[in-house]
Protein backbone atom coordinates (compact mmCIF):
# COMPACT_ATOMS: atom_id res chain seq x y z
CA UNK A 1 0.00 0.00 0.00
CA UNK A 2 1.31 3.26 -1.26
CA UNK A 3 -0.21 6.90 -0.48
CA UNK A 4 -0.97 8.67 -3.62
CA UNK A 5 1.68 11.35 -3.24
CA UNK A 6 0.41 14.24 -5.16
CA UNK A 7 -1.14 15.67 -7.82
CA UNK A 8 1.42 14.75 -10.59
CA UNK A 9 1.51 11.37 -8.90
CA UNK A 10 -2.38 10.51 -9.02
CA UNK A 11 -1.83 12.58 -13.23
CA UNK A 12 0.87 10.00 -13.60
CA UNK A 13 -1.63 6.94 -12.04
CA UNK A 14 -4.71 7.44 -13.54
CA UNK A 15 -2.34 7.47 -17.20
CA UNK A 16 -1.12 4.21 -16.31
CA UNK A 17 2.26 5.40 -15.14
CA UNK A 18 3.75 3.59 -11.26
CA UNK A 19 0.85 0.57 -11.80
CA UNK A 20 -1.57 2.85 -11.36
CA UNK A 21 -4.04 0.67 -12.97
CA UNK A 22 -7.02 2.82 -14.10
CA UNK A 23 -10.49 1.92 -14.50
CA UNK A 24 -13.40 3.40 -15.19
CA UNK A 25 -16.37 1.76 -14.79
CA UNK A 26 -19.71 2.81 -16.36
CA UNK A 27 -23.58 1.19 -15.46
CA UNK A 28 -27.01 2.25 -16.22
CA UNK A 29 -30.43 1.22 -14.71
CA UNK A 30 -33.44 1.56 -15.44
CA UNK A 31 -36.69 1.79 -13.54
CA UNK A 32 -37.59 -1.98 -13.64
CA UNK A 33 -37.12 -5.00 -11.74
CA UNK A 34 -36.72 -8.81 -13.12
CA UNK A 35 -37.98 -6.98 -16.19
CA UNK A 36 -41.23 -5.67 -14.78
CA UNK A 37 -41.91 -1.66 -13.80
CA UNK A 38 -40.78 -0.96 -10.58
CA UNK A 39 -43.12 -0.12 -7.64
CA UNK A 40 -42.81 3.75 -7.22
CA UNK A 41 -41.19 5.31 -5.04
CA UNK A 42 -41.81 7.60 -2.22
CA UNK A 43 -40.48 11.04 -2.75
CA UNK A 44 -37.72 12.53 -0.20
CA UNK A 45 -37.58 9.30 1.13
CA UNK A 46 -34.67 6.65 0.75
CA UNK A 47 -35.30 3.59 -1.74
CA UNK A 48 -32.71 0.85 -2.61
CA UNK A 49 -31.51 -0.30 -6.28
CA UNK A 50 -30.16 -3.00 -5.24
CA UNK A 51 -32.37 -5.02 -8.08
CA UNK A 52 -33.01 -2.31 -10.76
CA UNK A 53 -32.33 -4.25 -13.98
CA UNK A 54 -29.03 -2.58 -16.16
CA UNK A 55 -26.03 -3.29 -16.43
CA UNK A 56 -25.09 -4.69 -14.70
CA UNK A 57 -28.16 -6.87 -13.62
CA UNK A 58 -29.98 -6.43 -10.70
CA UNK A 59 -29.20 -7.89 -8.03
CA UNK A 60 -31.41 -10.96 -5.97
CA UNK A 61 -33.38 -10.66 -3.43
CA UNK A 62 -31.28 -11.87 0.00
CA UNK A 63 -32.60 -15.07 2.15
CA UNK A 64 -30.04 -16.43 4.25
CA UNK A 65 -27.79 -14.17 6.14
CA UNK A 66 -24.77 -13.25 3.80
CA UNK A 67 -22.04 -11.52 3.20
CA UNK A 68 -22.31 -9.81 -0.60
CA UNK A 69 -19.09 -8.43 -2.30
CA UNK A 70 -17.75 -7.73 -5.60
CA UNK A 71 -18.62 -10.68 -7.69
CA UNK A 72 -21.96 -10.52 -6.14
CA UNK A 73 -24.97 -10.37 -8.55
CA UNK A 74 -26.16 -6.78 -8.30
CA UNK A 75 -22.86 -5.05 -7.39
CA UNK A 76 -21.21 -2.85 -9.56
CA UNK A 77 -18.19 -4.58 -10.71
CA UNK A 78 -14.53 -3.76 -10.52
CA UNK A 79 -11.07 -5.04 -10.99
CA UNK A 80 -9.56 -6.00 -7.36
CA UNK A 81 -6.81 -3.97 -6.99
CA UNK A 82 -2.71 -5.84 -7.77
CA UNK A 83 -0.15 -7.12 -5.86
CA UNK A 84 -0.44 -5.11 -2.05
CA UNK A 85 -1.97 -1.96 -3.65
CA UNK A 86 -5.34 -0.40 -2.63
CA UNK A 87 -8.21 1.16 -5.34
CA UNK A 88 -9.04 4.87 -4.62
CA UNK A 89 -12.17 6.44 -5.49
CA UNK A 90 -11.33 9.73 -8.01
CA UNK A 91 -14.53 10.42 -9.21
CA UNK A 92 -18.31 9.65 -9.39
CA UNK A 93 -21.08 10.88 -11.78
CA UNK A 94 -24.68 9.55 -12.43
CA UNK A 95 -27.17 11.56 -14.46
CA UNK A 96 -30.84 10.75 -13.90
CA UNK A 97 -34.18 10.92 -14.98
CA UNK A 98 -35.45 11.92 -11.45
CA UNK A 99 -33.51 14.83 -9.44
CA UNK A 100 -32.35 13.65 -5.65
CA UNK A 101 -29.43 12.11 -3.95
CA UNK A 102 -27.50 9.15 -4.74
CA UNK A 103 -25.87 7.19 -2.08
CA UNK A 104 -22.92 4.78 -2.96
CA UNK A 105 -22.01 2.48 -0.58
CA UNK A 106 -20.07 -0.93 -0.08
CA UNK A 107 -23.08 -3.06 0.74
CA UNK A 108 -21.05 -5.49 3.98
CA UNK A 109 -24.03 -7.66 4.91
CA UNK A 110 -27.51 -8.16 4.02
CA UNK A 111 -30.30 -10.40 4.54
CA UNK A 112 -33.89 -11.24 3.79
CA UNK A 113 -36.86 -13.00 4.61
CA UNK A 114 -37.76 -11.44 7.62
CA UNK A 115 -41.85 -11.16 8.10
CA UNK A 116 -43.67 -7.88 9.03
CA UNK A 117 -46.75 -10.02 10.80
CA UNK A 118 -44.10 -11.59 13.33
CA UNK A 119 -43.42 -9.56 16.80
CA UNK A 120 -40.61 -12.24 17.83
CA UNK A 121 -37.15 -11.82 17.91
CA UNK A 122 -35.82 -12.05 13.97
CA UNK A 123 -32.40 -13.45 14.25
CA UNK A 124 -29.89 -10.96 11.60
CA UNK A 125 -26.48 -12.40 12.30
CA UNK A 126 -27.36 -13.86 16.09
CA UNK A 127 -25.35 -13.87 18.93
CA UNK A 128 -21.82 -14.26 18.32
CA UNK A 129 -22.25 -12.63 14.55
CA UNK A 130 -22.60 -15.35 11.62
CA UNK A 131 -21.59 -14.15 9.42
CA UNK A 132 -19.25 -11.70 11.24
CA UNK A 133 -18.43 -8.57 8.70
CA UNK A 134 -15.29 -9.01 6.61
CA UNK A 135 -15.32 -5.31 5.27
CA UNK A 136 -15.40 -2.41 7.60
CA UNK A 137 -15.36 -4.62 10.62
CA UNK A 138 -14.35 -2.13 12.85
CA UNK A 139 -17.59 -0.93 12.39
CA UNK A 140 -17.09 3.21 12.62
CA UNK A 141 -19.61 4.66 9.89
CA UNK A 142 -21.56 1.45 9.22
CA UNK A 143 -24.99 2.24 8.59
CA UNK A 144 -28.22 -0.24 8.68
CA UNK A 145 -31.32 0.37 7.26
CA UNK A 146 -34.19 -2.58 6.88
CA UNK A 147 -34.87 -2.65 3.09
CA UNK A 148 -38.04 -3.97 1.51
CA UNK A 149 -38.70 -6.58 -0.63
CA UNK A 150 -42.30 -7.69 -0.89
CA UNK A 151 -44.48 -5.20 0.61
CA UNK A 152 -45.55 -5.41 3.98
CA UNK A 153 -48.22 -4.15 5.79
CA UNK A 154 -50.16 -0.70 6.23
CA UNK A 155 -50.54 -0.67 9.90
CA UNK A 156 -47.14 0.94 11.44
CA UNK A 157 -45.61 -0.13 14.13
CA UNK A 158 -41.99 0.21 15.68
CA UNK A 159 -38.73 -2.01 14.97
CA UNK A 160 -36.77 -2.78 17.22
CA UNK A 161 -32.82 -3.15 16.54
CA UNK A 162 -30.60 -4.68 18.49
CA UNK A 163 -26.86 -4.46 17.70
CA UNK A 164 -22.87 -4.25 18.66
CA UNK A 165 -21.85 -1.02 18.54
CA UNK A 166 -18.68 0.53 17.18
CA UNK A 167 -16.88 0.13 20.23
CA UNK A 168 -17.53 -3.62 20.56
CA UNK A 169 -20.53 -3.24 23.24
CA UNK A 170 -23.36 -5.60 22.51
CA UNK A 171 -27.24 -5.27 23.24
CA UNK A 172 -27.36 -1.82 21.90
CA UNK A 173 -30.94 -1.00 20.68
CA UNK A 174 -32.52 1.47 19.27
CA UNK A 175 -36.02 1.77 17.42
CA UNK A 176 -37.22 2.84 13.85
CA UNK A 177 -40.81 3.11 12.33
CA UNK A 178 -41.94 0.32 9.95
CA UNK A 179 -45.29 -0.62 8.30
CA UNK A 180 -48.04 1.93 7.23
CA UNK A 181 -48.20 3.87 4.47
CA UNK A 182 -44.33 5.10 3.24
CA UNK A 183 -42.93 2.69 4.81
CA UNK A 184 -44.47 -0.78 3.55
CA UNK A 185 -43.30 -1.08 -0.25
CA UNK A 186 -41.04 -2.95 -2.13
CA UNK A 187 -37.54 -1.05 -2.50
CA UNK A 188 -38.23 1.32 0.55
CA UNK A 189 -35.14 1.60 2.59
CA UNK A 190 -35.23 3.16 5.71
CA UNK A 191 -31.87 4.26 8.02
CA UNK A 192 -32.32 2.94 11.27
CA UNK A 193 -30.91 5.30 13.74
CA UNK A 194 -28.24 4.51 16.35
CA UNK A 195 -28.30 4.95 20.30
CA UNK A 196 -27.33 8.13 21.18
CA UNK A 197 -23.21 8.20 21.37
CA UNK A 198 -23.17 5.59 18.89
CA UNK A 199 -20.85 5.73 15.64
CA UNK A 200 -21.29 2.84 13.74
CA UNK A 201 -22.41 -1.00 13.68
CA UNK A 202 -20.05 -4.32 14.64
CA UNK A 203 -23.15 -6.49 14.24
CA UNK A 204 -26.80 -6.71 14.77
CA UNK A 205 -28.28 -9.51 16.53
CA UNK A 206 -31.83 -9.31 15.75
CA UNK A 207 -34.95 -7.45 14.85
CA UNK A 208 -38.13 -7.42 16.60
CA UNK A 209 -41.96 -5.87 15.79
CA UNK A 210 -43.76 -4.13 18.62
CA UNK A 211 -46.75 -5.70 16.81
CA UNK A 212 -47.98 -6.84 12.93
CA UNK A 213 -48.07 -4.24 10.20
CA UNK A 214 -50.93 -6.60 8.70
CA UNK A 215 -49.20 -8.00 5.88
CA UNK A 216 -45.85 -10.61 6.00
CA UNK A 217 -44.53 -9.79 3.01
CA UNK A 218 -40.59 -9.78 3.00
CA UNK A 219 -37.86 -7.31 4.43
CA UNK A 220 -34.98 -7.50 5.21
CA UNK A 221 -32.17 -5.40 7.08
CA UNK A 222 -28.53 -4.28 5.10
CA UNK A 223 -25.66 -3.05 6.97
CA UNK A 224 -23.71 -0.32 4.87
CA UNK A 225 -20.34 1.88 4.76
CA UNK A 226 -21.02 4.95 2.82
CA UNK A 227 -18.70 6.07 0.24
CA UNK A 228 -20.41 9.14 -1.75
CA UNK A 229 -23.42 10.97 -1.99
CA UNK A 230 -23.73 12.21 -5.22
CA UNK A 231 -26.42 14.91 -5.92
CA UNK A 232 -28.65 15.09 -8.79
CA UNK A 233 -30.21 18.46 -8.56
CA UNK A 234 -32.33 18.34 -11.84
CA UNK A 235 -34.02 15.67 -14.23
CA UNK A 236 -30.94 14.75 -16.83
CA UNK A 237 -28.11 17.47 -15.45
CA UNK A 238 -24.90 15.16 -14.38
CA UNK A 239 -24.13 15.36 -10.35
CA UNK A 240 -20.62 14.54 -9.89
CA UNK A 241 -17.66 14.17 -7.28
CA UNK A 242 -14.08 15.10 -7.87
CA UNK A 243 -12.12 13.81 -5.00
CA UNK A 244 -9.27 15.22 -6.42
CA UNK A 245 -10.33 18.84 -5.50
CA UNK A 246 -13.19 17.54 -3.29
CA UNK A 247 -13.83 16.65 0.40
CA UNK A 248 -13.46 14.67 1.83
CA UNK A 249 -10.44 13.84 -0.18
CA UNK A 250 -9.79 10.52 -1.99
CA UNK A 251 -12.06 7.49 -0.66
CA UNK A 252 -10.87 3.89 -0.24
CA UNK A 253 -12.41 1.35 -1.57
CA UNK A 254 -11.91 -2.00 -0.30
CA UNK A 255 -10.51 -5.21 -3.06
CA UNK A 256 -13.84 -6.96 -2.35
CA UNK A 257 -16.24 -4.14 -1.74
CA UNK A 258 -20.28 -4.70 -3.37
CA UNK A 259 -20.55 -1.24 -4.50
CA UNK A 260 -24.09 -0.91 -4.98
CA UNK A 261 -27.05 2.54 -4.93
CA UNK A 262 -29.47 3.65 -2.49
CA UNK A 263 -31.39 6.75 -3.49
CA UNK A 264 -33.26 9.71 -2.16
CA UNK A 265 -35.87 10.93 -5.27
CA UNK A 266 -37.50 14.38 -5.62
CA UNK A 267 -40.40 12.55 -7.24
CA UNK A 268 -42.00 9.22 -7.35
CA UNK A 269 -40.76 7.98 -10.51
CA UNK A 270 -38.76 5.31 -10.74
CA UNK A 271 -35.63 6.27 -12.34
CA UNK A 272 -33.28 5.70 -15.30
CA UNK A 273 -30.14 6.45 -15.06
CA UNK A 274 -26.68 6.33 -16.14
CA UNK A 275 -23.20 7.07 -14.23
CA UNK A 276 -19.18 6.26 -13.69
CA UNK A 277 -16.75 5.33 -11.29
CA UNK A 278 -13.28 6.38 -11.52
CA UNK A 279 -10.30 4.58 -9.26
CA UNK A 280 -7.14 4.35 -9.38
CA UNK A 281 -4.34 1.93 -7.83
CA UNK A 282 -1.95 3.11 -5.36
CA UNK B 1 2.87 6.29 -21.75
CA UNK B 2 1.79 7.63 -19.00
CA UNK B 3 1.55 11.26 -18.58
CA UNK B 4 4.73 11.96 -15.82
CA UNK B 5 3.59 14.81 -14.10
CA UNK B 6 1.30 17.98 -14.06
CA UNK B 7 3.70 19.51 -16.60
CA UNK B 8 3.53 16.93 -18.80
CA UNK B 9 0.10 16.79 -18.02
CA UNK B 10 -0.10 21.18 -18.72
CA UNK B 11 2.24 20.66 -21.83
CA UNK B 12 -0.32 18.15 -23.30
CA UNK B 13 -3.41 20.49 -22.60
CA UNK B 14 -1.29 22.97 -24.84
CA UNK B 15 -0.94 21.15 -27.98
CA UNK B 16 -4.95 22.33 -27.70
CA UNK B 17 -5.94 18.96 -29.93
CA UNK B 18 -9.47 18.92 -30.54
CA UNK B 19 -12.08 16.44 -32.09
CA UNK B 20 -14.65 18.70 -32.72
CA UNK B 21 -18.45 18.03 -33.49
CA UNK B 22 -21.28 20.14 -34.70
CA UNK B 23 -25.32 19.56 -34.37
CA UNK B 24 -27.28 20.36 -36.92
CA UNK B 25 -30.43 20.67 -34.93
CA UNK B 26 -31.47 20.45 -31.22
CA UNK B 27 -31.28 17.46 -30.34
CA UNK B 28 -32.02 15.33 -27.24
CA UNK B 29 -34.20 13.82 -24.72
CA UNK B 30 -35.73 15.30 -21.66
CA UNK B 31 -34.02 13.06 -18.93
CA UNK B 32 -33.60 9.99 -21.18
CA UNK B 33 -30.12 8.89 -22.72
CA UNK B 34 -29.95 9.83 -26.80
CA UNK B 35 -27.56 9.39 -29.16
CA UNK B 36 -26.40 12.89 -30.68
CA UNK B 37 -24.46 11.91 -33.47
CA UNK B 38 -27.44 11.46 -35.35
CA UNK B 39 -27.76 15.31 -36.05
CA UNK B 40 -24.00 15.75 -36.56
CA UNK B 41 -22.61 17.83 -39.60
CA UNK B 42 -22.22 16.79 -41.59
CA UNK B 43 -25.36 13.94 -41.57
CA UNK B 44 -24.07 10.81 -40.89
CA UNK B 45 -25.54 8.26 -43.39
CA UNK B 46 -28.21 5.72 -41.74
CA UNK B 47 -26.86 2.85 -40.69
CA UNK B 48 -27.81 -0.60 -42.48
CA UNK B 49 -25.61 -3.59 -42.58
CA UNK B 50 -23.85 -3.72 -38.97
CA UNK B 51 -20.45 -2.30 -39.79
CA UNK B 52 -17.62 -2.10 -37.12
CA UNK B 53 -16.71 1.29 -36.75
CA UNK B 54 -13.55 3.51 -36.63
CA UNK B 55 -11.89 6.95 -36.04
CA UNK B 56 -12.99 7.44 -40.17
CA UNK B 57 -16.42 6.49 -40.01
CA UNK B 58 -18.95 9.44 -40.34
CA UNK B 59 -20.37 9.34 -36.46
CA UNK B 60 -17.20 9.85 -35.11
CA UNK B 61 -15.77 13.20 -33.66
CA UNK B 62 -12.31 14.46 -35.21
CA UNK B 63 -9.37 14.52 -36.33
CA UNK B 64 -8.13 12.76 -33.12
CA UNK B 65 -4.48 13.80 -33.04
CA UNK B 66 -2.06 10.94 -34.22
CA UNK B 67 -0.54 8.34 -31.77
CA UNK B 68 2.81 7.12 -31.78
CA UNK B 69 4.37 4.60 -28.99
CA UNK B 70 1.49 5.67 -26.25
CA UNK B 71 -2.07 5.95 -25.86
CA UNK B 72 -5.12 8.11 -26.64
CA UNK B 73 -5.62 10.12 -24.15
CA UNK B 74 -9.12 11.99 -23.14
CA UNK B 75 -7.54 15.85 -21.57
CA UNK B 76 -10.98 17.83 -21.68
CA UNK B 77 -13.45 19.31 -23.39
CA UNK B 78 -15.19 22.93 -24.52
CA UNK B 79 -18.48 22.80 -25.51
CA UNK B 80 -21.68 25.32 -26.00
CA UNK B 81 -24.89 24.24 -25.37
CA UNK B 82 -27.56 26.61 -27.48
CA UNK B 83 -30.11 26.87 -24.62
CA UNK B 84 -30.89 26.43 -21.23
CA UNK B 85 -31.00 23.32 -19.66
CA UNK B 86 -27.89 20.70 -18.36
CA UNK B 87 -26.21 17.86 -20.49
CA UNK B 88 -24.73 15.09 -19.25
CA UNK B 89 -22.42 13.95 -22.15
CA UNK B 90 -21.02 10.84 -22.66
CA UNK B 91 -17.81 10.33 -24.43
CA UNK B 92 -17.61 6.50 -25.92
CA UNK B 93 -16.23 4.25 -28.09
CA UNK B 94 -18.74 3.13 -30.91
CA UNK B 95 -18.11 -0.10 -31.27
CA UNK B 96 -20.18 -1.19 -34.49
CA UNK B 97 -23.57 -0.34 -35.58
CA UNK B 98 -26.70 -1.04 -37.68
CA UNK B 99 -30.23 -0.57 -39.03
CA UNK B 100 -32.90 -1.62 -40.50
CA UNK B 101 -35.13 -2.94 -37.79
CA UNK B 102 -38.64 -2.22 -37.32
CA UNK B 103 -41.09 -1.25 -34.32
CA UNK B 104 -44.55 -2.57 -35.52
CA UNK B 105 -43.53 -6.63 -35.61
CA UNK B 106 -43.78 -8.24 -32.59
CA UNK B 107 -41.55 -11.39 -34.15
CA UNK B 108 -38.09 -11.96 -33.72
CA UNK B 109 -35.96 -9.91 -36.01
CA UNK B 110 -32.34 -10.38 -37.65
CA UNK B 111 -32.36 -7.57 -40.32
CA UNK B 112 -28.74 -7.28 -40.24
CA UNK B 113 -27.80 -8.97 -37.38
CA UNK B 114 -25.48 -10.49 -35.77
CA UNK B 115 -23.79 -6.84 -34.99
CA UNK B 116 -20.27 -7.35 -37.01
CA UNK B 117 -17.27 -8.85 -35.02
CA UNK B 118 -15.54 -6.29 -32.39
CA UNK B 119 -12.29 -4.93 -33.41
CA UNK B 120 -11.52 -3.63 -30.07
CA UNK B 121 -12.47 -4.32 -26.71
CA UNK B 122 -13.00 -7.73 -28.16
CA UNK B 123 -13.54 -9.88 -24.67
CA UNK B 124 -16.84 -7.75 -24.53
CA UNK B 125 -16.13 -6.38 -20.84
CA UNK B 126 -17.90 -3.52 -20.30
CA UNK B 127 -19.24 -3.19 -23.70
CA UNK B 128 -23.04 -2.21 -23.60
CA UNK B 129 -25.29 -2.58 -26.37
CA UNK B 130 -28.97 -0.40 -27.23
CA UNK B 131 -31.52 0.17 -29.74
CA UNK B 132 -30.88 3.34 -31.93
CA UNK B 133 -34.02 4.96 -33.45
CA UNK B 134 -33.12 6.35 -36.90
CA UNK B 135 -36.25 6.71 -38.44
CA UNK B 136 -38.94 7.87 -35.59
CA UNK B 137 -41.13 4.70 -34.27
CA UNK B 138 -44.77 4.97 -33.24
CA UNK B 139 -46.37 6.01 -30.13
CA UNK B 140 -47.59 3.15 -28.15
CA UNK B 141 -45.20 2.19 -25.27
CA UNK B 142 -44.05 -1.54 -25.36
CA UNK B 143 -40.50 -3.30 -24.45
CA UNK B 144 -38.18 -5.60 -26.05
CA UNK B 145 -35.21 -7.61 -25.61
CA UNK B 146 -32.43 -8.69 -26.86
CA UNK B 147 -30.31 -11.94 -28.24
CA UNK B 148 -26.64 -11.43 -27.82
CA UNK B 149 -23.61 -13.09 -26.79
CA UNK B 150 -22.02 -12.22 -23.13
CA UNK B 151 -18.37 -11.59 -22.27
CA UNK B 152 -17.82 -14.89 -22.36
CA UNK B 153 -18.79 -16.41 -25.88
CA UNK B 154 -22.10 -17.52 -24.16
CA UNK B 155 -24.45 -17.39 -27.47
CA UNK B 156 -28.21 -16.95 -26.91
CA UNK B 157 -28.20 -14.66 -23.76
CA UNK B 158 -31.54 -12.75 -23.70
CA UNK B 159 -31.48 -9.11 -22.19
CA UNK B 160 -34.11 -8.27 -19.23
CA UNK B 161 -37.54 -6.58 -21.27
CA UNK B 162 -36.64 -2.83 -22.16
CA UNK B 163 -39.41 -0.29 -22.70
CA UNK B 164 -39.30 1.77 -26.03
CA UNK B 165 -42.25 3.58 -28.05
CA UNK B 166 -44.39 6.06 -26.34
CA UNK B 167 -42.97 10.24 -26.51
CA UNK B 168 -42.26 9.63 -23.00
CA UNK B 169 -40.31 6.60 -23.37
CA UNK B 170 -39.11 7.86 -26.62
CA UNK B 171 -39.66 7.14 -30.53
CA UNK B 172 -37.90 10.36 -31.83
CA UNK B 173 -34.73 10.21 -33.89
CA UNK B 174 -32.25 9.54 -31.84
CA UNK B 175 -34.05 7.94 -29.12
CA UNK B 176 -31.17 5.16 -27.61
CA UNK B 177 -32.38 2.33 -25.16
CA UNK B 178 -29.49 0.39 -23.29
CA UNK B 179 -30.10 -2.86 -23.21
CA UNK B 180 -30.14 -4.47 -19.64
CA UNK B 181 -28.06 -7.46 -19.11
CA UNK B 182 -29.30 -10.83 -17.93
CA UNK B 183 -27.91 -12.48 -14.63
CA UNK B 184 -24.47 -12.47 -14.09
CA UNK B 185 -23.15 -10.51 -17.17
CA UNK B 186 -20.81 -7.81 -17.64
CA UNK B 187 -20.88 -7.24 -21.27
CA UNK B 188 -21.66 -7.56 -24.32
CA UNK B 189 -19.48 -9.43 -27.61
CA UNK B 190 -22.30 -9.28 -30.16
CA UNK B 191 -26.08 -8.93 -31.14
CA UNK B 192 -27.80 -11.89 -32.92
CA UNK B 193 -31.56 -10.99 -32.98
CA UNK B 194 -34.29 -7.99 -31.02
CA UNK B 195 -37.90 -8.85 -30.31
CA UNK B 196 -40.54 -6.65 -29.49
CA UNK B 197 -43.36 -7.31 -27.36
CA UNK B 198 -46.09 -5.38 -29.05
CA UNK B 199 -45.90 -3.26 -31.95
CA UNK B 200 -45.43 0.69 -31.22
CA UNK B 201 -48.01 1.45 -34.56
CA UNK B 202 -45.70 2.74 -36.54
CA UNK B 203 -42.89 0.55 -37.94
CA UNK B 204 -39.89 3.67 -38.07
CA UNK B 205 -36.02 2.42 -38.30
CA UNK B 206 -33.81 1.50 -35.59
CA UNK B 207 -30.72 -0.45 -35.48
CA UNK B 208 -28.29 -1.56 -32.64
CA UNK B 209 -25.08 -0.17 -31.68
CA UNK B 210 -22.58 -1.80 -29.62
CA UNK B 211 -20.30 0.97 -27.41
CA UNK B 212 -17.71 1.58 -24.78
CA UNK B 213 -18.66 3.84 -22.40
CA UNK B 214 -14.81 6.19 -21.83
CA UNK B 215 -15.91 9.30 -19.89
CA UNK B 216 -18.84 11.43 -18.80
CA UNK B 217 -18.79 15.21 -18.78
CA UNK B 218 -21.42 17.49 -16.76
CA UNK B 219 -22.97 20.56 -18.97
CA UNK B 220 -24.28 21.97 -15.60
CA UNK B 221 -24.40 25.98 -16.31
CA UNK B 222 -27.23 25.25 -18.39
CA UNK B 223 -26.16 27.73 -21.22
CA UNK B 224 -22.98 29.24 -22.48
CA UNK B 225 -19.50 28.01 -22.80
CA UNK B 226 -18.34 25.38 -20.65
CA UNK B 227 -14.23 24.26 -20.38
CA UNK B 228 -13.61 21.35 -18.52
CA UNK B 229 -10.15 19.89 -18.06
CA UNK B 230 -8.83 16.53 -16.14
CA UNK B 231 -7.63 18.45 -12.82
CA UNK B 232 -9.30 22.12 -12.47
CA UNK B 233 -12.50 21.88 -13.23
CA UNK B 234 -14.42 18.72 -12.19
CA UNK B 235 -17.20 17.18 -13.71
CA UNK B 236 -15.15 15.26 -15.80
CA UNK B 237 -15.61 11.59 -14.41
CA UNK B 238 -13.53 9.42 -16.72
CA UNK B 239 -10.89 11.92 -17.39
CA UNK B 240 -7.36 10.87 -18.55
CA UNK B 241 -9.19 7.98 -20.01
CA UNK B 242 -6.99 6.14 -22.56
CA UNK B 243 -8.69 4.62 -25.74
CA UNK B 244 -7.53 2.74 -28.16
CA UNK B 245 -5.93 4.76 -31.83
CA UNK B 246 -8.20 3.64 -33.75
CA UNK B 247 -11.11 4.78 -31.59
CA UNK B 248 -14.84 6.14 -33.16
CA UNK B 249 -14.99 8.52 -30.86
CA UNK B 250 -18.14 9.88 -30.36
CA UNK B 251 -21.40 11.43 -28.15
CA UNK B 252 -24.36 9.78 -26.30
CA UNK B 253 -26.23 12.57 -23.71
CA UNK B 254 -28.40 12.59 -21.04
CA UNK B 255 -29.97 15.90 -20.80
CA UNK B 256 -32.63 18.19 -19.71
CA UNK B 257 -33.93 19.41 -22.58
CA UNK B 258 -33.21 19.15 -26.55
CA UNK B 259 -30.56 21.04 -27.04
CA UNK B 260 -28.22 22.65 -30.15
CA UNK B 261 -24.33 22.03 -29.50
CA UNK B 262 -20.86 22.42 -30.52
CA UNK B 263 -18.00 22.01 -29.32
CA UNK B 264 -14.55 19.75 -28.88
CA UNK B 265 -13.17 16.66 -27.16
CA UNK B 266 -9.49 17.72 -26.32
CA UNK B 267 -7.16 14.62 -26.55
CA UNK B 268 -3.89 13.95 -26.65
CA UNK B 269 -0.98 11.17 -27.20
CA UNK B 270 -0.05 9.93 -23.16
Amino acid sequence: MAAITDLSDLINRQTGGNSGSPENIFFHKVGRVAGAAATALVAVRSASLWRYDGMPAGGAVPTVAAIPDRTTQGALPFTAPGGSREKWLIGAAIASQVAGVYLLYDRLFHIGGLSGTSTADQTVQGSPASPALTRNTGGAGNMAWYEIYTAIGATGTTLTMTYTNQAGTAAKTSTINIGATGFNAISRAQRIPLAAGDTGIRAIEKVKLTASTATAGNFGITIAQPLAWIPVGAAGVMGWRDYTTGLPGIPAVHPDACLALMFVPSAVTAPEFFGSLAFVEA
Amino acid sequence: MALADYDAYLAALRENRGADFQLSAATGRAARLSALWRTFVPAPAVPTTSVALDGSSDIAIGPLPPVDAGQLTLLGARVNPGGIGGVSLIVADILNHSGGLVANVATEQTTNLPTAALTRYTSGVGVMAGLLVTTAIGTTATTFTMSYTNQAGTAGQISQPVAIGSTAVGNAIGTFAPICLADGDTGVRSVESVTLAATTGTPGIMGVVLFKPLAMIALNDFSGAHVVDAVSSGGFVGALAQCEPDACVSLLAFQNVAQFMTGSILLAEA
